[in-house]
């Protein structure tokens, strides 16, 4: 494979700061939400965003789809939604005389899709979800029907309204590739935010690339190079989040599967792209770690009787796995 | 170019320094083991040997020591770092985002090198050290721990007095000519194989057994010596002084006298020398009194000078008091230790409390009392007492089943029946 040159990394960058000046004229003070979003994105991954309602998950999703000029759609979840209703369904039609089921695209047809309060719809409608997400198609009484290229899912789900709602199953948040947490806004940034919008208006976002360029993109991501020392750091971190393998890992009950180690490969390739580097590094990894691994990971019940959070678990294992496979002696200390 | 050879220059230096560390490592047990061994065959050198060979011992001891350098190296390969790694090190550490390990791979241009380089290792003195100085410190102990050779030892040992009193008296033996040589070789020898015993063994009971009838075998073949020597002479002296007044069977008894001492003296362990036995043996005892006065004088001379020879051998430190007491002259007497001063003489010490009282107090009866309560006997009267029992005078009556029968006082333990089998179990932990 060919790996990108300087001079392709440096020409895409240009696209990727331009998408992300964009998106902060968007949504005010979430620029690691917008970065990492990006990264999501660069890296063909899906996304979750955790946040209270008002924080501007869906602002982003429409910026973001304005600004690729792609299309985008918004299903809002509940519990009645049925698969069909995402999916599309065949519908009886009449043509040159004859009747036949044409299948009618629903909503999942588009290039961003923005599944609002995902965690409301049943896991029947939720598993509907799962191919769409991962093999970017739907199969609807036996006919595969190809989803448009790209396709992305940004999904949203409310922390706090826990009632009529399902988790989502674990096998689903897998197929995320970063879980997301959109934070409150600080005072100043409230502050931009009042000054600069109305209540109801809408943003105005410049188109900053086509969907041809985005493919170019993702296409320069896959060819970033991936030193076999990251790609070890990836395995050993990931191999560190199963119980029993590292101090770090001890309220862990299952930790991540392969695809997070995968995820975070693809991942640290798109930072290394957005950071206009040829190569990914250590410190890529460590920088999405916490996004790709929180939701791949479930604690045990102690670990949450204490409070623990993956978050916490995952600062830790950053902090205990080193970056160089090889030991230090213990004749010497490492910084 | 420039960059890369520094960059890789830097990284081959860490290299190095990281592999010493694990070397050093893998070298703190077996240097500590091999050190103790060396500072015991060290010690075990200096007390076997006279002449401690200092420069191939040191010698020796740098030879293990680099032999367990060699091996605890070949042992700490496996741990041993590339310069690659060494690379992926310093960038992880300097925060060059695999700049290097990029660049190595020909991806990116090698990075500036900066004035200041990181390698993220530094040397952890505390475990370090300690093994290396401990190594030193067992290896020198080796070299400067007080050990005496066994060959100083066994000098400094000193045999069983015995051994040297019995030697002297030979020696005296022998330079006076007394005895013949033959007796004062075959003691030698006796003396000699105990000598050859292990050191060890000198003070132990068999050979102190040994020791002590050696020199009692010695002293009382000195003593019959000097006895038969001193028997034959008064014989001797008799004949020649008194021979003229005595009769035939006074004259024969002396005879028979003289020619038993002579037999008992040829027939000794200790045989008198060979010039005075041939002089004895010569002499037949019916022919004495063809012998000239000046001839016998001067065979009762030589016996003489031969008995006080003996005696003087016999004047050994340690013999036992009256040594030849009573056979000659009296000269021994007082040789032997345990006389005393010249003050102690016989009779009884004078009484510290004055005289004796007169009055023994022989007719009188006085009755025994016993003071000592503890030594008292069964029956007798200790003494007599007014006292009343201690009688408790409340009163006491029946009452009705769970009622309490006292209300009692603070304090008082409380006890009432009606109580449930779990409270009773309470109420008596709690006071228990």
């Amino acid at each position: 494979m060919q790996f990108a040159t300087e001079s392709e990394v440096a020409a895409a960058c240009k696209h990727v700061r331009s998408l992300d000046a964009t998106l902060n004229q968007v949504l005010f003070g979430q620029e690691e939400l917008i970065d990492l979003v990006i990264t999501g994105l660069l890296a063909r991954g899906h996304i979750l965003l955790e946040g209270l309602p008002g924080l501007g998950k869906t602002e982003l999703v429409k910026g973001l789809s304005k600004a690729l000029g792609l299309d985008s759609k918004r299903i809002q979840f509940t519990p009645d939604l049925l698969p069909g209703d995402i999916t599309g369904n065949p519908v009886l039609q009449e043509k040159d005389g004859r009747r036949e089921f044409i299948f009618q695209p629903g909503p999942l047809f588009t290039n961003i899709l923005l599944a609002d309060e995902i965690n409301r719809a049943s896991p029947k409608t939720q598993s509907a979800m799962l191919e769409a997400m991962q093999e970017r198609c739907v199969t609807v009484i036996g006919t595969t029907h190809d989803l448009p290229k790209p396709f992305f899912v940004l999904a949203t789900q409310n922390p706090i309204e826990l009632e009529g709602t399902y988790p989502l199953p674990e096998a689903q948040l897998d197929r995320f590739l970063f879980k997301l947490e959109v934070n409150r806004n600080n005072v100043a940034t409230l502050e931009k935010i009042v000054n600069n919008r109305e209540l109801g208006a809408e943003p105005e976002v410049n188109t900053t690339m086509d969907a041809a360029q985005l493919d170019e993109l993702l296409a320069l991501v896959r060819r970033i190079y991936l030193p076999d020392v990251v790609a070890n750091y990836i395995a050993r971190l990931v191999d560190a989040t199963h119980p029993g393998q590292s101090s770090a890992s001890s309220g862990i009950k299952y930790g991540s599967s392969p695809r997070a180690a995968l995820s975070l490969a693809s991942a640290a390739k798109a930072r290394a792209l957005i950071n206009e580097r040829t190569h990914a590094s250590f410190e890529d990894v460590k920088y999405v770690a916490p996004a790709v691994l929180r939701h791949r990971m479930i604690l045990d019940y102690n670990a949450r009787v204490e409070g623990k959070t993956t978050n916490d678990t995952i600062l830790a294992l950053l902090a205990e796995v080193p970056f160089q496979a090889k030991d230090t002696p213990k004749t010497m200390v490492s910084q | 170019m420039a960059e890369e050879q520094t960059w890789r220059e830097i990284a081959r230096n860490t290299s190095r320094k990281i592999n010493l560390g694990w070397w050093l490592q893998t070298l703190a047990t077996p240097l500590l083991i091999t050190s103790l061994l060396i500072a015991c065959a060290i010690l075990i050198t200096r007390r076997e040997l006279d002449m401690i060979p200092w420069l191939e011992l040191s010698a020796g001891t740098l030879l293990v020591i680099a032999i367990t350098g060699i091996f605890s190296w070949l042992a700490a390969r496996a741990s041993f770092e590339t310069n690659k790694q060494s690379l992926v090190r310093i960038e992880a550490a300097m925060k060059l985002r695999n700049a290097l390990t990029a660049a190595d791979h020909g991806i990116a241009p090698w990075p500036e090198v900066p004035g200041m380089i990181n390698d993220g290792v530094h040397w952890h003195w505390k475990r370090l050290l300690p093994p290396i100085a401990g190594a030193l410190l067992i290896v020198t102990c080796g070299f400067i721990i007080p050990v005496h050779a066994k060959a100083d030892n066994r000098s400094e040992q000193q045999e069983p007095s015995a051994w040297s009193d019995i030697d002297t008296s030979l020696d005296q033996l022998d330079n006076q000519e007394i005895v013949q040589q033959e007796y004062i070789d075959e003691m030698r020898k006796k003396l000699e194989k105990l000598r050859e015993q292990s050191q060890d063994d000198w003070f132990s009971h068999s050979s102190l057994e040994a020791t002590d009838n050696l020199k009692q075998n010695h002293q009382t073949e000195q003593k019959n010596l000097k006895s038969n020597l001193q028997r034959a002479e008064r014989s001797l002296n008799a004949l020649q002084n008194q021979g003229g007044k005595m009769n035939a069977a006074q004259k024969q008894r002396l005879l028979n006298e003289f020619d038993q001492a002579v037999k008992k003296m040829q027939q000794g362990g200790m045989k008198p020398n060979k010039k005075l036995l041939e002089q004895l043996k010569k002499i037949d005892a019916e022919q004495l009194n063809q012998l000239t006065p000046e001839q016998m004088e001067q065979l009762r001379e030589n016996m003489r000078k031969h008995a006080q020879g003996l005696g003087q051998g016999g004047k050994q430190p340690g013999d036992d008091k009256g040594e030849g007491e009573g056979d000659g002259d009296g000269e021994e007497e007082g040789d032997g230790p345990g006389r005393g001063g010249i003050n102690r003489g016989p009779g009884h010490a004078p009484r510290p409390l004055g005289k004796a009282h007169d009055d023994t107090g022989a007719g009188k009866h006085e009755g025994l009392k016993s003071e000592d309560q503890r030594n008292a006997l069964p029956g007798d009267l200790l003494g007599t007492n007014d006292a009343q029992h201690d009688v408790d005078k409340s009163k006491v009556g029946p009452s009705a089943g769970g009622a309490s029968s006292g209300k009692g006082k603070g304090g008082d333990r409380v006890w009432k029946n009606s109580l449930l089998p779990n409270e009773k179990k309470a109420l008596k932990k709690f006071f228990e």
